[in-house]
């Protein structure tokens, strides 16, 4: 189920402000890395009818009628199409932007990255570990013993920064090597965390409030450094999961500059694993941060299935902040995404919401499935991860029909589901 | 729909009923016997409608043989006998010509030339107007190249004549002995291969193509690489009695204008290649950097640096997969065991996918930075090269593939009964 949430959080995608009363929704695609048209885009007004939308270099313009639409964006892969649908109100969102799983240039050759560490000898009888990042990538992680040498394979990567890190065992790294727009065509690389080049970084201290809560048993506290450079590296301590402090590492302020970023991350879950709790908080100028745990968004409850086409209906509490519904469903050939705005809802007086799923071109065989709600205050990429607080995953399967009139029977099994809507094998 | 049961007579019911104990008993013996059974089950391949995205004609029709030639805004094929030009963008015929027509026929300039029996026309690739017809020889035409503003016609046999592809006056002829057929034609010199004389003797005979003189000939070579910087490049026969001539081949470099040898470059496979000499489907390529060539069964390419050298500079191969095309954007492509298309990048050796399995592939055009695959099946596929992105599955009612056409914003497909027009996707 791993791979299921990894699809939905790549599909996910980069969701605009609202803003008041857009009558057109401009929509960018990506081919991997770069612009390029989807294979297919849709839209469709409350009149249901489809209609195709034709881009230019990534960029549709998509005329909207009526007070909600439908937009469904189709890509093809090695793997099968991915057929992402997004609905929305009409003036929710005016612009949006959808990557089709690819690859860059395949033409470039990947760069060879190799090289060698100095690490000064360790405070204690235990060495110190030392990792070395290129960009989002991690290219060692070990002892750091003197003359470690390390090598990667990596997709071209012209001026990524690197980052050599020096840590004593359980604590956070004390000092550093950072290269902005290193020039990786060198090689070897000769990484010296004893020169007068090497950093030394400050430390701040990283809590998560609500100290009584029994799901503290199960926090992980994160901090990464972001930088403008595409560099991606943790940079906190790594400290017994329950622990509700750590600290992280920032650069000096000497070297900082203005679009680094520290991503600090608090993730409680419950006994079961079932419900899970999320804050995240991205700086600009670190500090001592305590970050705070929401509450989760109720779960998503399966409470009707239907035959032909294959249907399920799944319902959440309505809840105040929750923007976005998102769901993906798969019989390894056709992978549907679903992303709804949850103002969607009917009325104010029928408090469950539910997101109905049409997915005609599945037949037979088992499928997989994952739908969440979520929690959308924050900036996207917050979205994205807060799609983990209450998303449910499960496996599926339906068969051929057994009785005149019915087409198709399902089955659904995972995380918590309304039980009178269970349709076993065979029970039918 | 009413039917009837037709009369039986009495003595065939009674055998058909006898037949049918028979058939009875024996099924029933065969069950009770358990005979031993094999079977075998093949790779289930996805539904490849599932892996791209279909891509719907702007207009198809019905096609001779895939010869036909696009103008600015018509393919122009042979339908029936009939040369019909039809509007690329809306599929209305603008002009045809003729009767019984097989071609072969191209395009230059502002004109089609067209080869009837043995007489070439040339139309006017706009509206179908004839401009010019010359009677070139009493075979049937086989052979039509341009250069610049001249056109080389011929049967094979008999010598070539050359016209001027504005007025179809001919000029001069180019007197090549026996069966011959044109290997090179270039502004300056062109080259015949020609079969005469001894049992499995190939001559070489090269032409001024302005004036038809004869500037040499020479024999004991296998197949001309290529032309270039005034130079000719030429596989040797292996020498005779050589016990080692499957692990060794030899290049001449010849004076492209006196047939003089310069230069002989000589080469060894570093092992033993059976029968590579004896291959027909070798395939050797000449750039200007380097020389490929492959096994005799096309599963390897080696790079060998051009003046000769006592072993290959690198070794492509793609996992089994056989060699197809290139060097082409530095890239050296193959056809996976599984019938998909990989690439051998020439920096590296790494291979890159391509295209998804499938069935045979039965043609590949690369053209710009896409390739063009048809399939055994009947489905053509485009693949850009620079991201591995395939951009539309075709599906056609043929098997087999020619060449595949682009103009302005349209891709023809050529299968082997029906021409098929698409927007290109971007």
């Amino acid at each position: 189920m791993n791979g299921m949430k990894r699809l939905l959080l790549t599909v996910l995608l980069l969701l605009g402000a609202p803003v008041a009363a857009a009558q057109t929704l401009t929509l960018h695609t990506m081919f991997g890395p770069s612009p390029a048209n989807a294979d297919r885009v849709m839209v469709s007004g409350e009149d249901g009818r489809w209609r195709e939308v034709e881009g230019a270099g990534g960029v549709y313009t998509a005329q909207l009628e009526g007070a909600r639409y439908s937009l469904a964006v189709t890509c093809f892969t090695p793997q099968g199409p991915t057929i992402t649908v997004y609905r929305f109100l009409l003036d929710e969102v005016s612009s949006l932007q959808h990557t089709c799983p690819g690859q860059g240039d395949v033409l470039t050759t990947p760069t060879r990255v190799t090289g060698e560490l100095r690490t000064g000898p360790s405070a204690g009888r235990v060495p110190n570990l030392a990792s070395v990042y290129v960009g989002g990538r991690q290219v060692y992680s070990g002892v750091a013993s003197e003359g470690a040498t390390f090598g990667a394979t990596m997709p071209p990567s012209a001026g990524a920064d690197l980052l050599a890190l020096d840590a004593a065992l359980g604590e956070v790294p004390g000092r550093a090597l950072l290269q902005r727009g290193a020039d990786l065509a060198d090689a070897p690389l000769l990484l010296d965390l004893t020169s007068e080049q090497a950093l030394e970084l400050v430390q701040y201290e990283l809590a998560v409030a609500d100290a009584e809560s029994a799901m503290l048993e199960n926090t992980t506290l994160t901090a990464r450094l972001v930088t403008c450079g595409g560099l991606n590296a943790p940079v906190g301590a790594a400290v017994p999961a329950g622990s509700s402090r750590a600290a992280y590492a920032a650069l000096p302020e000497a070297v900082r500059e203005e679009c680094d970023r520290y991503e600090l991350t608090a993730l409680a879950t419950d006994a079961t694993g079932m419900t899970l709790r999320l804050a995240s908080a991205v700086l600009a100028e670190p500090t001592a941060t305590e970050l705070v745990l929401p509450e989760p968004v109720a779960l998503p409850l399966i409470d009707t299935v239907g035959t032909d086409p294959l249907r399920a209906r799944f319902t959440w509490q309505q809840e105040p902040g929750v923007l976005f519904y998102v769901g993906a469903l798969t019989d390894g050939r056709v992978t549907w995404n679903f992303v709804q705005s949850a103002w969607l809802a009917p009325s104010m007086t029928v408090a469950p919401w539910g997101a109905d799923v049409a997915a005609p071109d599945l037949r037979g065989g088992e499928f997989y499935w994952g739908f969440g709600a979520v929690r959308g205050a924050g900036g996207v990429d917050q979205v994205l991860r807060a799609y983990l607080q209450s998303s449910v995953t499960g496996q599926g399967g339906y068969w051929g029909p057994v009785t005149p009139g019915l087409a198709f029977q399902l089955y659904m099994t995972g995380g918590p589901w309304a039980p009178h809507a269970t349709e076993l094998p065979g029970s039918r | 729909m009413t039917r009837h049961r037709a009369h039986v007579p009495a003595a065939a019911r009674t055998i058909r009923a006898a037949v049918t104990a028979l058939l009875a008993l024996t099924f029933t013996f065969t069950a009770s016997a358990q005979l031993p059974t094999d079977s075998y089950q093949g790779p289930l391949l996805p539904d490849p409608s599932l892996l791209a995205r279909r891509a719907e004609p702007v207009w198809r029709d019905r096609l001779d043989s895939p010869t036909a030639v696009v103008t600015e805004s018509a393919v122009v094929y042979l339908r029936d006998g009939r040369l019909v030009a039809t509007e690329l963008a809306s599929g209305w015929q603008q002009w045809s010509y003729g009767s019984g027509l097989t071609g072969p026929l191209l395009q230059a300039e502002d004109l089609v030339i067209l080869a009837d029996g043995g007489r070439v026309t040339a139309l006017d690739a706009a509206d179908g107007t004839q401009r010019w017809s010359t009677q070139v020889t009493e075979l049937p035409v086989r052979f039509l190249e341009t250069t610049g503003t001249v056109l080389v016609a011929g049967s094979g046999a008999g010598g070539y004549l050359v016209l001027d592809l504005r007025t179809g006056a001919p000029s001069h002829t180019f007197d090549v002995p026996g069966v011959a057929r044109l290997v090179h034609l270039g502004p300056e010199l062109t080259i015949f291969s020609a079969d005469y004389g001894e049992p499995n003797v190939r001559w070489y005979h090269a032409y001024s193509t302005s004036t038809g003189e004869e500037l040499w000939r020479g024999r004991g070579w296998l197949r001309l690489l290529g032309v270039m910087d005034g130079r000719a490049y030429l596989l040797n026969q292996p020498a005779p009695g050589s016990t080692a001539a499957d692990a060794r081949f030899s290049v001449s470099v010849v004076d492209a204008t006196r047939g003089t040898r310069s230069e002989h470059w000589q080469y060894e496979f570093s092992e033993l290649l059976d029968a590579w000499h004896l291959s027909a489907d070798t395939s050797l390529r000449l750039t200007g950097e380097a020389l490929y060539v492959t096994d005799p069964r096309g599963g390897r390419v080696f790079s060998f640096p051009h003046g000769g050298a006592g072993e290959p500079t690198a070794t492509y191969a793609a996992a089994g997969g056989a060699y197809r095309a290139g060097p082409y954007l530095n890239l050296l492509l193959f056809e996976g065991e599984d019938h998909n298309l990989l690439a051998a990048a020439l920096d590296s050796g790494r291979i890159i996918e391509y295209l998804f399995p499938g069935t045979l592939i039965s043609r590949l055009d690369l053209v710009g930075t896409r390739a063009y695959v048809g399939r055994a099946d009947g489905t053509h596929l485009a693949v850009d090269l620079t991201n591995a992105r395939v951009r539309h599955l075709l599906r056609t009612n043929g098997s087999g593939f020619g060449p595949t056409l682009t103009a302005g914003g349209y891709v023809v497909v050529q299968g082997s009964a029906e021409v098929l027009v698409l927007e290109a996707v971007e």
